[in-house]
C-alpha cells in the first residue's frame, strides 16, 4: 500500500474537529534510557500522550543503554518513574499495561556495532509485530561526548533511514560546547542524517507561553506598530533559578550559565521576542526569522566583554525557602578555584532597523531569590509630562509590558492611573492577564507537546543547524574574550540575592534598573 | 406585577448574594467590586485587580433548583475568564407576575490568595408574564464588546416564544445538553431548526463534547497510512447505545431519559457526513423503534470520502452520489452501569483492495476504558486499552463549548444530518 505521511495527506475525518492530530505507529528509540533525563520527562511525557490518546496503537519505545537490566525490569523502573514524575498520577493501570508492553530494553555499548544489529533486527520485528511501519526517532538522551559515536554508528548500521517509514532523530541539548564543537556535530549529524530529518530539541521552546509570545505579537494588531526602537526604550529578559547545581556540578563547572542558559534559552526568547513577523507560519519560515535576530546581534568583543557583561558565583547564604547554602566554590565537585559563571548579565544590542539603539538587558543565575523566567517590554516616556506643576510629578512611570513565561504564566501592562481624590496623584497599575493553564486546567508539559510535534514531523518549535550555529557565533566572541581574562573580574553574590552589587551599577550605569520579578 | 422591588423577594436565594433592587445592579455591583479591592492584600508589588475579561455568560434555567446548580457549576469555570454571569429563571406558571434580582461578587483564587480570579452574578428571577421582559433586563447587564453565551437548560422551548427570541438575538452562542432531553427526538429536531431559523448564532450541544473521544478514536484508525485507504471502503457502520432497564420509555430514578439515542444519532451523522454517505433510494430496510431507540437505514456510498478543504457552511453543501452499498444500524444494549445513551459500541467495516477490515471500539463493563482493535482479514491487529471515561464533568464539557469563538460547523453539519437522517424513515 502507498506510504504516505499523515502530515501531506490529511485524514479527512480530521476536518472541523477540535483535537490534536494523533500520529502515524512509530518506534522512539531512546539513548541513554536509564539517565535521569528519560525517568524525569521523557517516559511520563510519553505515557501521558498515551493516557490522552494522541499516541497510536503499536506505539513502541527501545530503551538502549548499558546497564544490565531485562526488559521487565525497567519497565518496572519506568513505572516507577512515571508514577513520581508524571502530572498525571496515580498511573492508569489499564493504560498503562498497554504502553509497557510496548517498552522493550535492549542492552549494548553505545559503541558496540553488536547492539546496533541488534536494534535493526527489533526494530523490524516491532514493525511486523506493532504494525509500526517502519517509522523511527531516535532521542539522544546520553552526554552529548557521545553523540558523535552514536550518529556514526547509526549510520554505519544503515538505521538513518528505513525502506519504508520515515526515520528522524532528537539532539537533545546542549548542541556543542563552543562554535567548534557545534560545527563539528551539526557535520556529524549532517553527514549522516538529512536537516529534515534532525529534531534539536530545547524545551523552552515546548511552553505554552514561549509559543504564545508569537500569537501575542502578531495576532495583535496594536502592539507591532510600537514594537521597535521609536516606542520601546529597553527590554529585559531574565531567566532566574532558585536551585544550585542539584548535582550538576561535573557538567555546570564545564558550561557555566553562559552554555548552560544562555546560548540556548535566552537566545530562543530574545529571538522570539524580536524577530521579524515571518510570511507565513511553518517551520522554515518563523526559523529563518529568528536566524536574521542572531544574526544581526552586535558582537561582544574585546571591552564589551568587560563593559556589558557582569559574570559572578553565588558565594553562602540563605535562600528564600530558609535554607543556608554554601557557596559554589564549596560545593562537591566544583574547583575551590572555578571561574565558572553561575549568574551572567548581558547587555546586547541587535543591528536592525527594528531595534537599533534599543539594548536587551539578558540575566540569567542559580540561587537567585525565586524561579521566574519573564521578558519585560520597557516602553518609552510619554513624550511631553503634562503633570509637572502637580504632585504627580516624578510618580509617572514607563509602561511596562511583561511577558511571564513561569511561573504564573500570563501577561501584564503596567499603566499609569489617577488615584481618585482631589489630588492630581498617579500610580502605576498592572493590567494582567493570566494563562488559561494557571492553577485549573492542566497543560501538557513541553515534552509532551515536542514529541509530539516530532512524531507528526512538524519541526517549528525544533532548532535549525544555522540557528544553533548564529547562537554560537555570538556566544563565541564572549568566550574567547573571557580566556584572556584574569580570575578576579568573576563577582560573587549572596545567595538567595538578585546578583551582584556590580550588576546593578551595570545597568544604573544607563539610567535604568533592573526590574523585580 | 407584585412588586417585589418594594419589600424584598418572598424567596430566599443565599447562593445568589444580595437581593437589590433591578434598577440598582449596576450600583450594587460596582459596590462590590470597590470592596473586593479595599479587601485585597495590597503588599508591595501587589496588583490591583483588574480582569481579564472574556465574555458574558448568560444561563436559562427553568427553576431555582436547577439554577442552584447550574450557578455551582461556575465554581470550575474561572480559567474561562467570565466576565459577568446572569442567571435567568424564567417561570412563566406562576399566575402572580414578578421580578427579582440578586448580586454577588465570585472570586476564586487562581495561584495564591493574592491572585484571585472574580466575575459578578447576577440573578433575575423572572415569574409570570414577567418572563418576558427577561431580554430586555439582560440588555444593560452585558459587557460591552465581549461575546454572549447563552447556557439554555433543559428542553429547548418553542421557537417561536418571544422572550426565547430575545435572548437568542443577544447571543452569540446557543448551548444545550441534549442528554436531558425529555422527548430526545423531538428536540433534536428542534436544535436544527433552531440553526435554521438564527443563523448567525452558533449552537453548541454538551453531548457533542461527550462524543469527543470517540471521534478521535475513530479518526485514529485511519491516521495510520496503512488504513487510510479503507476509509473510502466502509459499508457498515454499527453504534450501540446504553440504555436503562426500564419497561418502558421514561426516566430512570436518575433522571436521566432512557432510551435516548442521541449521542448515537449524533456519532452516525457525523460518520454520514464525513464519509460522504447518502441515504439510499430504496428505504425498504430503514427502521426505527423509537421505544427501544433502534434505528437502520440503507445507504449509499461515495466514491471516496469527503475532500479534505476549508469545511463550509452546511448550506452551501451538496450531496454526493456514490453507487455502492452501505449501512447505518443504531441499537440500545440495556446496561444498568451506564448512563442511558452512553455510547458502547461502534464498529466500521470497511473493504477496500478485495480486503475486509474491521474497526471496533468497544466499552465493556469498564466505565473508564474503552478497547480498541483492527481485524484485517482473519488477523487481528493490535488491541489497545484507551482511557475513555463515561462520566464527564458538566464543568469541564461547558468550558470546552466557552471556548470555541463563532460556530462549530461540524456540530452544524452533523444537525442537519440528524434532521436528514429521522426524516428518511421508512
Amino acid at each position: 500500500m502507498p506510504q504516505r505521511s499523515v502530515v501531506e495527506a490529511p485524514n479527512p475525518l480530521r476536518e472541523g474537529i477540535r483535537i490534536k492530530n494523533s500520529p502515524e505507529p512509530c518506534v522512539m528509540v531512546i539513548f541513554g534510557a536509564t539517565g535521569d533525563l528519560t525517568h524525569r520527562k521523557l517516559l511520563p511525557a510519553l505515557y501521558n500522550l498515551a493516557l490522552e490518546h494522541p499516541l497510536p496503537a503499536g506505539f513502541s519505545v527501545v530503551a538502549f543503554a548499558r546497564r544490565p537490566y531485562s526488559t521487565e525490569e525497567y519497565r518496572q523502573q519506568a513505572l516507577e518513574s512515571i508514577n513520581q514524575y508524571s502530572r498525571q498520577k496515580p498511573v492508569n493501570p489499564q493504560v498503562w499495561e498497554n504502553f509497557a508492553a510496548g517498552i522493550h530494553y535492549l542492552q549494548a555499548d553505545f559503541n558496540d556495532p553488536k547492539g546496533y544489529e541488534k536494534l535493526n533486527n527489533l526494530l523490524n520485528l516491532l514493525d511486523q509485530e506493532r504494525g509500526t511501519g517502519g517509522n523511527r526517532i531516535f532521542y539522544l538522551s546520553t552526554p552529548p561526548s557521545q553523540y558523535p559515536e552514536i550518529i556514526q554508528r547509526l549510520g554505519a548500521a544503515g538505521l538513518n533511514r528505513s525502506r519504508k517509514g520515515w526515520t528522524r532523530i532528537i539532539v537533545e541539548k546542549p548542541f556543542g560546547h563552543d562554535l567548534g564543537s557545534a560545527k563539528e556535530l551539526n557535520r556529524q549529524v549532517g553527514k549522516v542524517f538529512k536537516e529534515d530529518q534532525v529534531y534539536r530539541i530545547d524545551h523552552y521552546l515546548g511552553k505554552e507561553t514561549v509559543q504564545n509570545i508569537l500569537v501575542f505579537r502578531l495576532a495583535n494588531g496594536i502592539f507591532e506598530p510600537v514594537w521597535n526602537r521609536r516606542y520601546i526604550d529597553h527590554v529585559q529578559i531574565t531567566v532566574a533559578e532558585n536551585i544550585g547545581l542539584e548535582g550538576r556540578s561535573g557538567y555546570f563547572e564545564e558550561a557555566g550559565a553562559i552554555r548552560d542558559m544562555v546560548q540556548n534559552h535566552v537566545m530562543q526568547l530574545l529571538s522570539l521576542v524580536a524577530m521579524e513577523p515571518p510570511i507565513t507560519f511553518d517551520a522554515n519560515s518563523v526559523r529563518d526569522e529568528k536566524v536574521k535576530v542572531l544574526h544581526a546581534l552586535q558582537p561582544l568583543v574585546g571591552q564589551d566583554v568587560v563593559t556589558n557583561i557582569i559574570r559572578a558565583q553565588y558565594g553562602p547564604g540563605w535562600l528564600s525557602t530558609g535554607q543556608q547554602v554554601i557557596g559554589y566554590r564549596q560545593e562537591p565537585g566544583v574547583s575551590p578555584h572555578s571561574t565558572t559563571e553561575t549568574y551572567l548579565a548581558l547587555k546586547v544590542f541587535i543591528d536592525s532597523w527594528r531595534w537599533a539603539g534599543v539594548p536587551f538587558y539578558l540575566r540569567t543565575g542559580k540561587h537567585l531569590p525565586k524561579r521566574v523566567t519573564e521578558i519585560a517590554i520597557q516602553f518609552k516616556q510619554a513624550p511631553l509630562m503634562l503633570f509637572k506643576r502637580s504632585e504627580a510629578y516624578g510618580q509617572v512611570e514607563p509602561n511596562v509590558l511583561t511577558l511571564r513565561i513561569q511561573p504564573d504564566e500570563g501577561i501584564s501592562l503596567k499603566f499609569g492611573a489617577k488615584v481618585p481624590g482631589t489630588e492630581m496623584q498617579i500610580r502605576s497599575v498592572n493590567m494582567d492577564f493570566f494563562y488559561g493553564s494557571s492553577g485549573f486546567r492542566e497543560q501538557p508539559e513541553a515534552y509532551e507537546r515536542l514529541l509530539l510535534d516530532c512524531m507528526l514531523g512538524d519541526s517549528t518549535l525544533f532548532t535549525r543547524r544555522d540557528e544553533v550555529e548564529a547562537a554560537w557565533t555570538f556566544i563565541q566572541g564572549i568566550l574567547d574574550s573571557w580566556k584572556n581574562e584574569p580570575p578576579e573580574t568573576i563577582q560573587t553574590y549572596e545567595s538567595g540575592s538578585w546578583g551582584p552589587q556590580a550588576a546593578d551599577e551595570f545597568i544604573w550605569r544607563d539610567g535604568r534598573r533592573w526590574r523585580r520579578p | 406585577m407584585a412588586n417585589d422591588t418594594a419589600n424584598g423577594p418572598t424567596i430566599r436565594l443565599p447562593w445568589a448574594g444580595k437581593w437589590v433592587r433591578i434598577e440598582e445592579i449596576e450600583q450594587r455591583l460596582t459596590s462590590l467590586w470597590s470592596m473586593s479591592l479595599d479587601n485585597l492584600r495590597t503588599g508591595a508589588g501587589a496588583n490591583i485587580n483588574v480582569r481579564t475579561s472574556v465574555l458574558n455568560l448568560v444561563i436559562c434555567a427553568p427553576d431555582v433548583e436547577t439554577a442552584a446548580l447550574a450557578s455551582k457549576v461556575l465554581r470550575d469555570l474561572a480559567s474561562t475568564h467570565l466576565s459577568r454571569v446572569a442567571i435567568v429563571v424564567l417561570d412563566s406558571n406562576e399566575s402572580v407576575s414578578s421580578l427579582s434580582a440578586w448580586v454577588t461578587l465570585r472570586c476564586f483564587s487562581m495561584i495564591s490568595d493574592l491572585m484571585r480570579h472574580c466575575f459578578e452574578q447576577t440573578t433575575l428571577l423572572a415569574k409570570g408574564s414577567a418572563v418576558r421582559a427577561a431580554g430586555n433586563l439582560l440588555q444593560p447587564l452585558l459587557k460591552p464588546d465581549l461575546p454572549v453565551y447563552l447556557w439554555w437548560l433543559g428542553d429547548p422551548p418553542d421557537l417561536d416564544d418571544p422572550t426565547f427570541q430575545n435572548l437568542v438575538n443577544l447571543s452569540n452562542r446557543i448551548i444545550f445538553d441534549s442528554t436531558s432531553f425529555f422527548n430526545p427526538e423531538l428536540h433534536i429536531r428542534s436544535l436544527t431548526n433552531l440553526f435554521r431559523a438564527a443563523p448567525d448564532s452558533a449552537i453548541s450541544d454538551l453531548n457533542w463534547g461527550r462524543l469527543t473521544g470517540w471521534r478521535e478514536l475513530v479518526i485514529q484508525f485511519f491516521d495510520v497510512p496503512e488504513y487510510r485507504p479503507f476509509l473510502s471502503g466502509i459499508h457498515t457502520i454499527e453504534i450501540e447505545h446504553a440504555a436503562a432497564p426500564l419497561a418502558e420509555p421514561g426516566r430512570t430514578e436518575d433522571g436521566d431519559v432512557s432510551p435516548n439515542p442521541i449521542r448515537a444519532l449524533l456519532l452516525a451523522a457525523w460518520l454520514k457526513e464525513r464519509l460522504g454517505l447518502t441515504l439510499s433510494a430504496y428505504r425498504g430496510n430503514n427502521h426505527h423503534h423509537t421505544a427501544s431507540g433502534s434505528y437502520h437505514w440503507e445507504m449509499q456510498r461515495a466514491t471516496g470520502p469527503r475532500a479534505t478543504g476549508q469545511l463550509v457552511s452546511p448550506r452551501s453543501k451538496s450531496g454526493r452520489l456514490g453507487g455502492q452499498p452501505a449501512s447505518i444500524t443504531i441499537r440500545p444494549i440495556v446496561h444498568s452501569e451506564m448512563r442511558p445513551g452512553s455510547i458502547a459500541l461502534v464498529r466500521l467495516v470497511s473493504t477496500a483492495d478485495n480486503k475486509e477490515a474491521t474497526f471496533t471500539i468497544m466499552r465493556d463493563n469498564d466505565l473508564e476504558h474503552v478497547i480498541t482493535s483492527v481485524e484485517l482479514g482473519q488477523e487481528t491487529r493490535q488491541k489497545r486499552i484507551v482511557s475513555l471515561t463515561t462520566h464527564h464533568k458538566e464543568s469541564d464539557l461547558l468550558r470546552e463549548e466557552l471556548e470555541i469563538t463563532g460556530h462549530d460547523y461540524s456540530f452544524e453539519q452533523t444537525l442537519q444530518e440528524i434532521a436528514n437522517l429521522l426524516d428518511a424513515e421508512q
